[in-house]
């Protein structure tokens, strides 16, 4: 090998040396704008993105698995202990998913619970007497933690209720739902389902099947509604006006009776008068409604009111006339004796607003 | 000798330095936010955004609607005027509406006269339709949503923004209540036709349409709906769920044309402010 292969050796050497430096800043330069401008996604597409929802609904799938593999595996082994409670994405008890529904005469009887549930009106229309349906109150089919959810109350009975005084089966709390919340002695068959009813088992398997693994007996969180602080001011009805007409009346309009669709349905349900909940409703107490609106209305924008906006609107909404109290009627009291023996609370009963004396049941005219 | 510079590669590094310029531009514009808007108008439109309609004007202008001379809307929507071009040219004479123009026939009366207010005091943006509502009296606008609302088109929609249907379907039916997010159908009808003066139709929908409005609800660019209602529940929802439910409501039967031209529920004497005096710039001759 000569000295002048190995100079031109040497120089090749240096060259490609110097090549690969100013090849190394390129890629340096090249690399530091992609990272400063974020411009990898240009390069290897938009990377995947999980949603919110997508997110929530995985939380959801998880904590029902987990439910069935802990179940599994304590039946296997008693040492592995009990299952946990199955908890979803807003850190509520989860219930079972649609798809769980079993493929069973069982599962039968849950579907129609649920359509009973939520199309009260066309799936149990012999027992109901106004317009309402069971889903109006307790939002997402019964499913919703803080709107009174199904899942928290049939683990809660059978119980005493001072209401009646007297130990509740479900059934009888379902009975005391079709009386007052669907003012059932205004219904075509003229009161509840009777005792032992199939709308009664159908709805029962359904609320049993939402509580498939929530604790028994358990004050669990999301139960019922939410019990509001008093509010600062007391509550006020004529205050209450002005926020029923901002933020209420767009669905249930003006007059409070809700809206029917083009099809003849009621899609916004009628608050007060001869079509709503009756004056033996939990609903009609003013603290009860106060509760359940601040938590979930107007749709979509729960706990957009105030406290003290809350307590307003559900007096106002609370001071209207509608269907008698049936207890009343049934054991053919006075409005003085029915309020001393049924209405210690808060709400209007007995009251007169606007010249019309509350609690004699509004008529259709009305 | 061999020189450092040759024409090949002289022509490499100006295509990857004009690549690398290009590319740091197209991020640069994206980084930042369109700011096109001059700031006395967006001023403006936050003051209108604090007086915003009272939750019921569809309702108070659906009152105007049932008593105004559909005759005078005959010649807007099939002619025009000097002024103006006519509704149907974009609409179409059946109102079916295509892509981003939305199908009218059969939306609620008092719906389609609120939006015309809207976009004439620039409530809603949309510089065509804000030209056109400016040219239009009260009482034209009025005329044009009775005429819309009585009329029978049947649907020339269809699914075009490869949402998933089944997810669509859910959110219609359902909601996602992980995401506060209620059916649509307990607000638009158990059909999606509408509910009173204030729901709109989305049954039959242009899916382009839809997904612009629900996309320009989130972003502020359409922030007119009562209550805030649509901007809650817009800002829920992915994008994917905004094609997928755009795209669904393009699978349903489009809603008939409506009969009533009675009001079901009661109209505010009068708006807690009136859109009338708000509307920047518009005719002479609103009330």
């Amino acid at each position: 090998m000569s000295d002048h292969q190995t100079s031109q050796m040497h120089r090749s050497t240096r060259r490609r040396l110097a090549y690969a430096s100013v090849g190394a800043v390129g890629l340096f330069i090249v690399g530091a704008l992609v990272a400063d401008y974020d411009l990898l996604p240009y390069v290897t597409g938009p990377a995947p993105q999980t949603t919110e929802a997508e997110r929530s609904a995985q939380i959801a799938r998880a904590a029902r698995t987990q439910l069935d593999e802990q179940r599994q595996a304590w039946q296997e082994d008693l040492s592995a202990g009990p299952p946990e409670l199955p908890v979803g994405p807003k850190g509520y008890y989860q219930p079972p998913l649609k798809e769980d529904i079993p493929d069973d005469e069982f599962g039968d009887a849950v579907t129609r619970g649920r359509e009973i549930f939520v199309n009260t009106g066309t799936n149990a229309g012999e027992f109901v007497g106004n317009d309402l349906a069971c889903a109006n109150c307790h939002l997402n089919a019964g499913r919703r933690p803080n709107s009174a959810p199904m899942w928290a109350a049939i683990t809660n009975y059978p119980a005493y209720r001072g209401k009646n005084e007297m130990i509740n089966t479900i059934e009888d709390r379902v009975n005391g739902c079709f009386t007052y919340s669907m003012n059932a002695p205004g219904s075509p068959s003229g009161g509840p389902p009777p005792q032992g009813h199939q709308v009664y088992k159908d709805l029962e398997s359904y609320f049993s099947w939402l509580a498939d693994g929530n604790a028994l007996r358990e004050d669990v969180p999301g139960r019922g509604y939410p019990s509001l602080e008093e509010p600062e001011q007391d509550y006020d009805r004529d205050r209450g006006e002005q926020v029923f007409a901002d933020n209420c009346a767009v669905c249930h309009g003006l007059n409070g009776q809700g809206q029917k669709d083009l099809n003849g349905r009621y899609i916004f349900p009628p608050l007060w008068g001869p079509n709503s909940y009756n004056w033996g409703a939990g609903m009609h107490r003013v603290n009860t409604a106060a509760g359940f609106i601040k938590a979930n209305m107007p749709l979509g924008r729960p706990d957009s009111l105030s406290n003290q906006q809350a307590w307003d609107v559900a007096a106002y909404i609370n001071s209207f006339p509608r269907p008698a109290d049936p207890r009343q009627v049934d054991e053919d009291l006075d409005l003085d004796e029915a309020k001393e023996a049924y209405h210690q609370h808060q709400d209007y009963y007995g009251e007169t607003r606007n010249g019309a004396t509350l609690g004699k049941g509004a008529s259709p005219q009305s | 000798m061999r020189t450092w510079i040759t024409p090949g590669r002289l022509a490499g590094l100006s295509a990857l330095a004009a690549a690398g310029l290009g590319l740091a531009m197209l991020t640069y514009g994206q980084g930042e936010p369109p700011t096109d808007e001059p700031s006395a108008e967006s001023t403006a439109r936050d003051a209108d955004k604090q007086s915003i309609d009272s939750p019921l004007a569809a309702v108070y202008f659906a009152q105007q609607a049932f008593s105004a001379n559909i005759k005078l809307a005959g010649p807007l929507v099939g002619i025009g005027t000097d002024r103006d071009w006519a509704c149907g040219t974009c609409h179409g004479h059946g109102a079916q509406g295509a892509e981003n123009v939305p199908r009218l026939a059969g939306q609620p009366a008092g719906y389609i006269t609120k939006q015309l207010h809207d976009y004439a005091s620039g409530r809603r943006q949309n510089d065509n339709m804000r030209y056109i509502a400016q040219g239009l009296s009260a009482e034209e606008m009025a005329a044009l949503g009775q005429f819309y609302s009585s009329m029978n088109t049947s649907s020339t929609a269809s699914p075009r923004l490869n949402g998933d249907l089944e997810r669509g379907r859910e959110l219609a039916l359902q909601g996602d209540w992980n995401l506060d997010v209620p059916a649509c159908f307990t607000c638009h009808g158990s059909s999606a036709w509408g509910v009173g003066q204030g729901f709109p139709a989305l049954a039959g929908q242009h899916p382009s349409y839809l997904y612009t409005q629900l996309a320009g609800w989130e972003a502020g660019r359409r922030s007119n709906s009562p209550g805030r209602l649509m901007h809650s529940v817009a800002s829920a929802l992915s994008d994917d769920d905004m094609r997928s439910v755009a795209d669904f409501m393009a699978t349903l039967p489009a809603p008939p044309a409506r009969q009533s031209t009675r009001l079901e529920t009661p109209a505010p004497e009068r708006l807690t402010t009136s859109a009338q005096a708000d509307s920047q710039g518009g005719s002479d001759e609103h009330e």
